[in-house]
């Protein structure tokens, strides 16, 4: 197996542990757990240590909605939104570096000196 | 780094502690408002001199190396979607991964403050996840220690002649897991349970945040080693031009 070959299954491997791990708490605990975030749970615990907390501070942003909280769907449009900016971003950079690679090789191929042409430019 | 801008970083440090001690300081992200003020102003100011070390280092970095910003681009990026994801884990609660211990590993901790700060500020500003006020607590864990941590793991991992992969994933777990850490200790600083004080709180608030974080950060760990291995392919270029080449880098 050639040295990209073997990246390649050992990428496809990790990727598929990663979907692994994040998937076993929802077959396991799925009946039992809420899955609400981390730092809500927080929140509850802080109301436990101290039964008088009110968070005294709300994002100007959150006002905006009726209760003082962003919608549910709202929420997750927003949450869907940073995420393909971000992975938009990232594989458009991604794309770009391997088409690089690419095209390096094919002008290694015939001949041409990249080190030498880049140097001209 | 110059002779003026390290005098510039030891000035605002040295402007910083009596701010400290003053304010007597005794996440996911914490949330908005759960953090008294003078907590919120202490880890704002506790954060100030990394950033402004970050912010010199950025700059070295777009003069010096500019090849490589299309890599900071890139780390910047991820951070943003992988802090956007949250992933069920064993405690039944969800979190997400922070992203900044990779940026760490290519650009050096400080650079990941300005980063972190940067994906912190959008989502406390238009998310309501994290928080204004919190903000200088949440820099502090996820954009400052993380990414310190997950950089001295790297380092000792090397030191210590782990394989290079092995010590990617390595100090992006623990950077992660240490993350979730810091913010527990926040958070039991900030509220030291009636009975058992700050040790009983940072019990509880570990048992929520670290627990939870395990999975994620073991997930971290393998993005990461996933990520540095397409670079290592298809952006060797940049890479050596930041020093990322294997080996001990300087």
């Amino acid at each position: 197996m050639s040295k990209t070959n073997k990246n390649r299954t050992v990428i496809i491997v990790l990727l598929l542990l990663c979907v692994v791990i994040a998937v076993i708490p929802l077959i396991t605990l799925g009946q039992s757990a809420a899955f609400g975030g981390a730092d809500d749970a927080a929140g509850d615990l802080i109301t436990s240590i101290d039964d008088n907390y009110t968070p005294w501070f709300s994002a100007p942003f959150e006002k905006l909605f009726a209760g003082g909280e962003i919608p549910g769907e709202i929420e997750s449009l927003l949450f869907c939104l940073q995420a393909a900016l971000g992975s938009g971003l990232f594989f458009f950079i991604l794309g770009r570096l391997t088409m690089r690679t690419k095209m390096r090789k094919a002008l290694v191929e015939n001949g041409i000196d990249i080190e030498k042409a880049e140097s001209v430019k | 780094m110059t002779q003026k801008q390290k005098q510039l970083i030891a000035l605002v440090t040295g402007l910083c502690i009596p701010f400290l001690l003053v304010s007597g300081v005794s996440a996911m992200h914490i949330m908005e408002g759960y953090l008294a003020p003078q907590y919120c102003v202490a880890w704002g100011v506790a954060c100030i001199p990394f950033l402004v070390a970050g912010f010199i280092s950025i700059k070295k970095l777009s003069i010096e190396h500019r090849k490589a910003l299309i890599l900071l681009a890139m780390v910047g990026a991820y951070t943003f979607v992988i802090s956007a994801l949250k992933v069920p884990s064993v405690t039944g609660s969800c979190s997400h991964a922070t992203g900044t211990p990779l940026g760490a590993l290519l650009f050096g901790p400080s650079a990941m403050s300005i980063i972190g700060l940067i994906v912190l500020l959008f989502q406390a500003l238009l998310l309501a996840h994290g928080g204004i006020t919190t903000l200088g607590a949440n820099t502090f864990s996820m954009a400052i220690a993380g990414p310190f941590i997950a950089f001295g793991v790297y380092k000792l991992s090397l030191l210590l002649k782990a394989p290079k992969h092995f010590a990617v994933f390595l100090a992006c777990f623990l950077g992660d897991l240490g993350t979730y850490c810091i913010t527990s200790v926040q958070l039991a600083m900030a509220y030291p349970s009636e009975v058992g004080g700050f040790s009983a709180s940072l019990a509880k608030f570990m048992g929520i945040f670290a627990t939870t974080q395990v999975p994620l950060a073991i997930i971290e760990g393998l993005l990461s080693v996933v990520i540095v291995m397409a670079l290592e392919a298809h952006a060797k270029t940049e890479l050596t031009e930041i020093g990322f080449t294997g080996g001990l880098a300087k």
